[in-house]
């Protein structure tokens, strides 16, 4: 490679020359990541000019996503609050909309306010921070701390007479979810676990009283008993606060709950972004979050984006060999992804297709597959129109035969006549590699990876559809089988679990941004979603199956075509909602309209001025 | 509204029942026929045009004073009401000949294709029928599930017509019956296709085949006119309407007369000082309508029976149809119109509609909006307004005993001097402007039981807004206090709801008007009633900024402060005012002295005969979590806060005690455990001391905040020579296809991830160099510590390293043909130089040089002779900037460019 460089005879521009050339070899960056956007300068020593360039790029593209959610979470936020808008909570602490039908039985099911709760997970009471207090405020001077035995006698005592726990309750050893634990029962076990904990400090400090219990104790156990132990008022103001917090903690009847939920659950569609992320432990499996997704939770879409079925296999199975098995029984396999060859074999009587099955790639991948079950496959598959035996009469509409040479090869023989049997052949042909031999059609991929929690056993992710089938594969432990899209689930397994996958895609996609929204929010729009028996999404149709009125329809979207419709059905109107409400100026019939104040007026005796009766 | 002076004389008054307020309970749709329209109209409307030589209205025109005034200087003539006060009056227009209605043809090509076109009856069969009607009539009314059993009905019908032949016998009658279809494209109108009948249209195409034309589609479809359907739907029975889901008799559907709206919906405006008339676009499509309405009169009563054509009623439908819906398209665009005119429904939909823009959403009065600006001296429950605000908005006090002097001294103060008034109203309802009456009058003559609306005043409830308004918290409402100068002010704990800065945002004011509304704002809106969000009940109204930072540096381990110092601190919590009971001072001998921690102390609980004990403990964000943190209370970094009874024990307060979006800080614990006004209230003593502690003590940035030492820069360029080593080392395994892929992934992927791996692994070896690395007053380092403004990321991307840039998950796409940029050849992904990037110029600021560099192979290929060796020799020193010009630079650029394109 050469260069010419035309430059002046002056020693001066020689030496620039040199200097330039200089830069030249040595102001050389390394092409392979500066190319790709690293910049290894920081903010102090400056960027170079690519730097910047790619630095712009990486702002741009924040600054777009901005402009661009800022729209969409806008219009998500208005159809939530269109639909939330008027369920409150009566006085009989059911949750019921506009038309008085009931939507929960009780908010949030224990009835409690969600700006009140105190502890991270939305439980009422940190019963640990309570402890402090207690223990803080209520010296333990000239009392004796108790026993563990007495400790929980106590604690018993008092809670079964305020009713909160019954009395056989405490031995009920029925598993539950973290949520569905009464309060009595959470009670209950903070104190245990306190206990325990007071055992074991006893016991390192050689308290537990394994002398002479009479015996008079030196001043510092003396002290150290009382640092660790709890005495009986500790342990009385203790409860009592806890019970007189949790009594106050219930919702107020006449709360707008719906309103509430709909800003907390759109107000944080503004801090998630729109972009993917991957998905967490394998590297190449997509699944939209963010504002996307949620969008299509809400909307009730009938297809997502990607629809992703999460599979256990059975107990016994769960080995990285059985986990191949499994994918291959599960996975859409193509006739051309397993055959040798698909030859057209012309001879002087007829025509045919031969198609020849690789069985060493069958055998390495463990499926299970020979010339017959590919048989079954080619004419269980729709649009091929073949058949098995020979054509029968006129009427017979199938195309073609087929028919088992050996274990691996096969031959498709058409039926139709010369002029078109040149077509015929390449056409089948084409759709033959096409036919799904083995898995299921709806699948497109399966991924295998370990569980997170217990990292030797196996567990599939499968893109695609097809709940039902994945479920039924030998195995899979079908009652551990669940999707992410939530038609699917509600036509295989039902409305109650569509409710409960709703609830949780959105909890999953909140927090993977690190925000926190009180699960009863999410609870309230899921079953304001599937109350009547169907998914109905948070769009103009759903609206018109979940409300009556005809001016919130009409002030929502398709003016038009609702007042025109009303017109003709002759609807009434009762002003019931909110929107309604404020179109004709009355005031709601919720919050502080939910009473009216009634005044007895004394008439006025006005003594000064004229009477305003004669004027 | 006065009433004309001919009003009938009754020897006695009519008794008129007085039944209270009443209140709209419900709303029912129906439709009008022609003859509802006329007996709701007052003047019947022909002419087509506006106004006379004189400028007055035709009578029997469109302005026609009848149905109100004209524009807003005229008077109506049936009310004598002016424009404010006349309600309007309807007119009525007779079509010649029966039209469409826009909004209903749907429901009137559904109507007919369940009917038969001859008989009127209903297609289904009895049984069928009698089915569908009993489901219809059943008690569970849902407007929804009508509409489905409607939508299967007419499917029903649809279905048995659409098959062959004898399906669409009637059963009633014997007619056969065809499809029924709106037609789509050109004018409005119901298609009627009997075509399938007896082979009807095999015949007709068979007849024409021989003949040369073309073969094309033959079309036996009429359309059904509006009169045939008309009579249709005279015929029709109740039952059959009950069944079809139609509340009224059919025959309304079609329009046979107008009901011209009144003229105060659609005024004219008067421009050009009275002289030009603009007509509003409703007029304007009324005057087409009676124009196309003359024109297909005139035809009707036409003899000549060879000029009939009919066309003029498919404008009259035209126009009749924009006059609706002005969206509906027609196949005459030979004029297209610079904006169309808009019809009823351009008004009522959008967001700019009746609906979005005047119904659920007003403008409203007693509103005010301007720049907003902090001070942390007021109370967080408190705004500053301005005076001059404070005197255009007013609140109507009611005169009584306990107030009747202070509004006396208002009125007579007047609207210009503060605190005033500006309006007396009395109790008929008359009111008195204070501008120009005479007002110590007033003042004296003021009864109990007038209102006055005077200016706004300390100490009113105004509702505090900003947009956009995402929750609940965005409008809250806070106590006033007016002080000179323009912009509105607050305390800055409270920017977080708002999710306001003071970079030039503003924000709205509204007053409530009524004791009631004023008492719910205060009690449902009031700051201190909103502390926490409903959303997950953490803490939101919280220190912000410099208050934590202040915060964070008064509770080091290491600051004390004599007697002096601390009294002169204590007081500058509540304005000196407040009762302060100095704790003992930790040190004794030989001087006392307090720690900062103890001022804190000082803070929450003032006095002894306040009862606040707090307790709670939180782990800060420089709690140490190394491996081997020994107990929690002993942390090296003095990062676990523990407070009892209202003493700091231990730990500098940041973010997580103070701050908000937490559970268990200092202020959601003052919430539950105590009650609202005490933790408002420690949040105000907090923000006042921060001000003016942080103001003497001085808190700033400078540039030695940011410069790396020596050793950084050094172990810096290992960080990344080594990190580029390791990616040449990936990248030659990959070309040797010696790469390891992952899995689900091919190769090149995986190296692109391997490679991305690499990288941020260089930037995360480099901040944590850097961040252990700072001395610790770097005043970055102690925003990001007690967590105010800033993280390590950010610290390390001034200091040490940017890193890599992502675009859209990836590193840099390839937007120019096979590489990045244009600065690159192609394909440069493979390295194909030794990287050697001596010559730290440290660009501060100044463009650092940058230039292609050729594939192929290394420098030292082409040729190491002695000439390039002497070269390299001699220039290893950077030379001087201001030797270089870019104009020889390209030059050396364009030179290789053709140097590498000889080399191919």
């Amino acid at each position: 490679m050469r260069w010419s460089i035309h430059v002046g005879d002056s020693s001066f521009y020689k030496d620039f020359v040199e200097i330039t050339i200089h830069i030249l070899i040595t102001f050389v960056f390394h092409l392979l990541v500066q190319a790709k956007g690293f910049v290894q300068n920081s903010f102090y020593t400056g960027l170079s000019a690519v730097e910047f360039f790619f630095h712009t790029m990486g702002g741009r593209e924040g600054l777009v996503d901005t402009a661009v959610k800022t729209a969409d979470t806008g219009y998500m936020s208005r159809r939530l609050m269109k639909t939330l808008e008027d369920l409150y909570i009566h006085y009989d602490n059911t949750v019921r909309n506009a038309s008085s039908c009931i939507i929960q039985f009780m908010y949030g099911d224990d009835g409690m306010d969600p700006s009140q709760m105190e502890a991270k997970d939305g439980q009422p009471l940190n019963f640990d921070r309570l402890l402090m207090k207690a223990k803080a405020t209520c010296p333990a001077i000239e009392q004796k701390s108790m026993s563990t035995d007495e400790i929980y006698q106590k604690t018993l005592e008092v809670l079964v007479d305020h009713g909160i726990v019954s009395e056989g309750e405490e031995n009920n050893k029925v598993p539950q979810l973290a949520e569905q634990k009464s309060f009595g029962q959470s009670l209950l076990e903070f104190v245990c676990k306190k206990m325990k904990s007071l055992e074991e400090t006893q016991k390192r400090l050689k308290l537990d009283g394994e002398e002479d219990a009479d015996a008079c104790l030196e001043s510092d156990e003396n002290v150290a008993l009382n640092a660790s132990g709890l005495t009986s008022k500790q342990l009385e103001v203790f409860l009592r606060t806890c019970l007189a917090r949790y009594n106050s903690k219930k919702i107020e009847s006449g709360t707008a709950i719906g309103a509430i939920g709909a800003q907390s659950i759109g107000e944080p569609g503004t801090q998630m972004t729109l972009k993917t992320f991957h998905f967490a432990g394998v590297a190449s499996m997509n699944v939209t979050l963010g504002v996307p997704r949620i969008k299509e939770i809400i909307d009730a879409s009938k297809d997502i984006k990607t629809p992703i079925i999460d599979a256990k296999l059975e107990r016994n199975n769960d080995d990285a060999k059985s986990a191949i098995v499994v994918k291959g029984r599960i996975e859409k396999t193509l006739l051309g992804q397993v055959a040798k060859s698909v030859k057209i074999v012309m001879s002087s009587r007829r025509a045919s297709i031969v198609v020849t099955l690789d069985m060493k790639v069958i055998q390495a991948s463990l499926l299970s597959i020979d010339a017959y079950s590919v048989k079954q496959s080619i004419l269980q598959t729709k649009g091929l129109k073949l058949k098995e035996k020979e054509k029968e009469n006129e009427k017979d509409k199938a195309k073609g035969q087929v028919k088992v040479l050996n274990t691996s090869k096969l031959e498709v023989i058409p039926f139709v006549d010369k002029k078109n049997l040149h077509f015929e052949l390449h056409s089948l042909k084409n759709r033959l590699p096409t036919v799904v031999v083995k898995g299921i059609n709806t699948v497109e991929r399966v991924v295998i990876s370990n569980e997170k929690e217990h990292k030797e056993r196996c567990q599939l992710f499968v893109e695609g559809t097809g709940l039902l089938a994945v479920m039924g594969t030998e195995g899979i432990d079908g009652s551990k089988t669940i999707s992410n899209n939530i038609q699917e689930v509600y036509r295989t397994l039902g409305i109650e679990v569509a409710r409960r996958l709703i609830i949780d895609e959105i909890k999953k996609i909140v927090e993977a941004y690190g925000i926190t929204i009180d699960i009863r929010h999410m609870m309230l729009l899921a079953e304001i979603m599937t109350y009547k028996g169907e998914i109905l999404g948070i769009t103009r149709f759903g609206m018109q199956k979940m409300k009556e009125s005809v001016l919130m329809l009409a002030s929502f979207e398709k003016t038009a075509d609702h007042l025109f419709n009303a017109s003709v059905n002759g609807r009434v109107d009762k002003i019931e909602g909110v929107s309604e409400c404020i179109i004709m100026g009355i005031p709601m019939q919720f919050g502080t309209g939910l009473l009216k104040v009634r005044q007895s007026m004394p008439p006025v005796e006005l003594k000064y001025g004229p009477d305003p009766i004669i004027s | 509204m006065r009433k004309s002076p001919q009003q009938i004389q009754f020897t006695k008054q009519p008794y008129i029942e007085d039944v209270g307020p009443r209140k709209i309970e419900s709303i029912q749709f129906s439709l009008f026929n022609e003859a509802d329209i006329l007996k709701a109209s007052e003047v019947e409307v022909y002419l087509g045009s506006y106004y006379d030589s004189a400028k007055k209205p035709i009578p029997n025109g469109l302005l026609d004073s009848r149905m109100g005034p004209p524009n807003k200087h005229g008077v109506c003539t049936t009310c004598q009401g002016s424009f404010q006060q006349c309600p309007g009056h309807y007119g009525y227009l007779n079509l010649s000949l029966p039209v469409y209605h826009a909004g209903y043809l749907t429901t009137v090509v559904n109507i007919l294709k369940c009917i038969c076109k001859q008989c009127s009856r209903i297609l289904l069969v009895e049984k069928e029928r009698l089915d569908m009607l009993k489901k219809m009539r059943s008690l569970k009314l849902d407007p929804f599930r009508k509409n489905e059993i409607l939508k299967r009905v007419i499917k029903r019908c649809n279905s048995m017509v659409a098959m062959q032949r004898r399906e669409m016998t009637c059963s009633r009658c014997g007619y056969i019956n065809g499809v029924v279809k709106k037609a789509t494209k050109g004018p409005l109108g119901v298609i009627y296709d009997r075509s399938n009948i007896d082979n009807f249209i095999e015949e007709c195409k068979s007849a024409i085949s021989h003949s040369k034309e073309s073969k094309g589609s033959v079309n036996c479809s009429s359309l059904l006119d509006p009169k045939v359907v008309h009579t249709l739907f005279k015929n029709m029975l109740d039952e059959d309407c009950e069944l079809l889901y139609l509340n009224d008799r059919p025959d309304k559907l079609i329009i046979t007369s107008i009901s011209v709206p009144p003229t105060v919906i659609r005024p004219s405006v008067l421009v050009d000082g009275g002289t030009q008339s603009n007509e509003n676009d409703i007029t304007e499509r009324l005057k087409c309508i009676i124009r196309a309405n003359a024109t297909v009169r005139q035809e009707l009563t036409e003899t000549n029976p060879l000029n009939k054509s009919l066309a003029s009623w498919v404008d009259l439908q035209t126009e009749v149809a924009q006059y609706i819906n002005s969206d509906i398209r027609v196949a005459q665009s030979s004029m297209p119109a610079a904006k169309p005119l808009s019809g009823f429904i351009q008004r009522l939909k959008g967001k700019q509609g009746r609906f979005r823009s005047n119904l659920s959403g007003k403008r409203s009065e007693y509103t005010g909006r301007t720049v907003i600006s902090p001070d942390p001296n007021l109370k967080i429950t408190e705004v500053a307004i301005p005076i001059l605000m404070a005197q255009i908005l007013t609140y109507p006090e009611i005169v009584s005993r306990h107030n009747i002097e202070k509004l006396r001294q208002c009125v007579r103060n007047g609207p210009d001097k503060y605190p005033g008034a500006k309006l007396i109203k009395q109790t008929d309802g008359s009111d008195i402007s204070l501008q120009y009456a005479s007002r110590k009058r007033c003042a004296d003559d003021l009864i109990y039981g007038y209102t006055v609306e005077r200016h706004l005043q300390d100490g009113d409830i105004v509702l505090f807004n900003r947009q956009p308004s995402l929750h609940r918290m965005s409008m809250m409402s806070h106590r006033a206090r007016i002080m000179p100068w323009r912009t509105l002010r607050f305390n800055e704990s409270v920017c977080n709801p708002y999710n306001a800065d003071f970079d030039g945002d503003e924000m709205n004011m509204h007053v409530p008007q009524t004791e009631e509304a004023r008492t719910e704002a205060l009690m449902l809106m009031g700051v201190q009633n909103n502390l926490c969000t409903p959303k997950n009940g953490e803490i939101l109204v919280a220190s912000t900024q410099d208050f934590l930072t202040s915060s964070f540096l008064i509770t080091r381990k290491d600051t004390f402060y004599d007697r002096a110092s601390f009294s002169l601190m204590c007081s500058y919590m509540g304005d000196a005012m407040d009762r302060v009971d100095l704790p003992t001072p930790a040190l004794v001998k030989p001087v006392e002295l307090w720690t900062g921690k103890q001022l804190f102390s000082v803070l929450i609980r003032p006095h002894a005969k306040m009862r606040v004990y707090v307790s709670l403990t939180v782990k800060e964000k420089n709690y140490d979590k190394s491996k081997n943190p020994g107990p929690e209370t002993l942390c090296q970094k003095d990062g676990f806060v523990y407070f009892r009874n209202s003493e700091l024990i231990s730990g500098q307060v940041g973010k997580v005690t103070l701050g908000n979006g937490n559970k268990d800080g200092l202020y959601a614990i003052l919430l539950r455990d105590y009650n609202a006004h005490a933790a408002a209230a420690c949040m105000n003593r907090l923000a006042k001391l921060s001000a003016r502690w942080i103001g003497n003590h001085g808190f700033s940035i400078g540039i030695d905040d940011v410069q790396p030492g020596e050793t950084l820069s050094g172990t810096k360029e290992q960080i990344v020579q080594a990190g580029y080593g390791k990616a040449d080392d990936l990248i030659n395994k990959f070309n040797r296809g010696e790469l390891q892929s992952l899995p689900g992934l091919d190769a090149s992927q995986t190296l692109e991830s391997e490679i991305s791996n690499e990288l941020n692994e260089i930037r995360e070896n480099t901040g944590k160099e850097c961040m252990s690395s700072l001395h610790w007053r770097n005043s970055p380092l102690i925003m990001s510590q007690c967590g105010s403004k800033g993280s390590p990321i950010n610290i390390s991307q001034m200091v040490a390293c940017v890193g890599q840039q992502i675009v859209g998950g990836h590193r840099a796409p390839n937007g120019f043909i096979d590489r990045s940029l244009p600065h690159f050849p192609k394909y440069s992904r493979t390295p194909s130089w030794p990287s050697k990037c001596n010559g730290n110029w440290g660009g501060r600021g100044r463009l650092k040089l940058q230039f292609g560099s050729w594939s192929g192979k290394g420098w030292k290929g082409w040729g190491a002779d002695s000439y390039t060796k002497h070269l390299h020799e001699k220039l290893r020193l950077p030379p001087h900037p201001s030797q270089i010009s870019p104009f020889h630079i390209i030059k050396m650029a364009n030179a290789s460019e053709e140097a590498r394109a000889q080399a191919g």
